[in-house]
């Protein structure tokens, strides 16, 4: 069985220009997930990327993938979808 | 010199010496061997825009999943405003995987749902074995069956029209990674007719998935056989899908 990734970070939008997308596993600025308000995104990875490294980028929260899959599923993340 | 060609894998010309006597080379066995991991933050798989449930008269819908964890907004298969299959468990939690089966008409508003936390036929769709999901709708006949391991847990009148403007396929996500779900998924398949109760039965194989080509779908994925990341093919038409926020590893020799 696969492993996830081992390092979720939340990161500011006012951030987004500053990743470098070979470092995270997320394929481009266009396909990050982004809170419901825009305000903050996911990156994800096993290795510190340089700009975290650096101290360029300071994310808001370091999570593990179940502390990160549980985040996404709060009303800031998700919002029901609509049933008959 | 005679060629033969394997339509389960769009692959595979296989080339028979010509002046003998021997028989022809058989098509390789299907087999199944891998299966895409979605980790329920933002993975998913873009195959693009699909025109072929434009207007349709009927659909079916074929996914197999597994998971150990309740998506409390996942979804697993979405043709925009044509047809649906996730997991939403607003206003009480989905203790038993329950999924949502959603067609829809003109402007994408839906027209029939089925399934949902009342309705489960398997005890509980995210015990961490591997489950089939298949939707099945007759135009001609209004009928939506959900049928899950093979069985047909739920039927219910579904008279409409199925959206008539082309839209993407996603598997495990909504666009911009929203809605993802966490889990397994393997052989998606998508039909613009209604499988037979005998066919739903050959597509759950008891248990083990089989090779669809002669139930000839319209879109088929298998979800890593015959992948190269990031590209998922499409065995029988030309949406293949593309592997979004996803690594390699998450080609996984996990399948049903």
């Amino acid at each position: 069985m696969k492993a996830f990734a081992q390092i979720y970070s939340i990161i500011k939008i006012e951030d987004l220009d500053l990743i470098n997308f070979d470092e995270v596993f997320q394929t481009s600025k266009e396909t990050i997930r982004k809170s419901l308000n825009e305000e903050k995104f996911v990156i994800k990875y096993n290795i510190i990327p340089s700009f975290i490294a650096s101290g360029e980028v300071d994310p808001l929260e370091v999570l593990n993938h179940s502390e990160c899959f549980s985040l996404m599923q709060t009303p800031e993340w998700s919002e029901p979808m609509p049933v008959e | 010199m005679p060629i033969l060609f394997n339509p389960a894998k769009k692959k595979g010309i296989f080339m028979v010496p010509s002046g003998g006597t021997k028989s022809p080379t058989p098509a390789p066995s299907f087999t199944n061997t891998k299966s895409l991991d979605f980790d329920g933050v933002d993975d998913y798989v873009d195959c693009g825009s699909f025109a072929g449930l434009n207007s349709a008269t009927a659909l079916t819908v074929s996914v197999w999943f597994k998971s150990s964890v309740y998506s409390s907004f996942g979804r697993l298969v979405n043709l925009e405003k044509h047809v649906e299959i996730f997991q939403n468990s607003s206003g009480a939690p989905n203790t038993k995987g329950c999924f949502h089966y959603v067609l829809m008409g003109t402007w994408g508003n839906s027209f029939a749902t089925l399934g949902g936390r009342t309705q489960n036929g398997v005890s509980d769709l995210c015990d961490g074995d591997w489950h089939h999901l298949c939707f099945v709708w007759d135009g001609s006949t209004t009928t939506a069956i959900v049928y899950e391991d093979g069985i047909a847990v739920q039927t219910k009148t579904a008279s409409g029209t199925i959206n008539s403007v082309s839209d993407t396929i996603y598997i495990g996500a909504d666009p911009a990674a929203a809605n993802p779900i966490q889990g397994n998924a393997d052989e998606v398949a998508l039909w613009n007719t209604a499988l037979s109760p005998t066919d739903v039965a050959a597509v759950y194989n008891s248990g083990s998935p089989d090779d669809l080509t002669s139930l000839s779908p319209i879109f088929w994925t298998r979800n890593g056989d015959d992948a190269t990341y990031p590209t998922i093919p499409d065995e029988v038409g030309s949406n293949d899908g593309t592997m979004t926020n996803m690594v390699a590893g998450d080609i996984v020799t996990d399948v049903p």
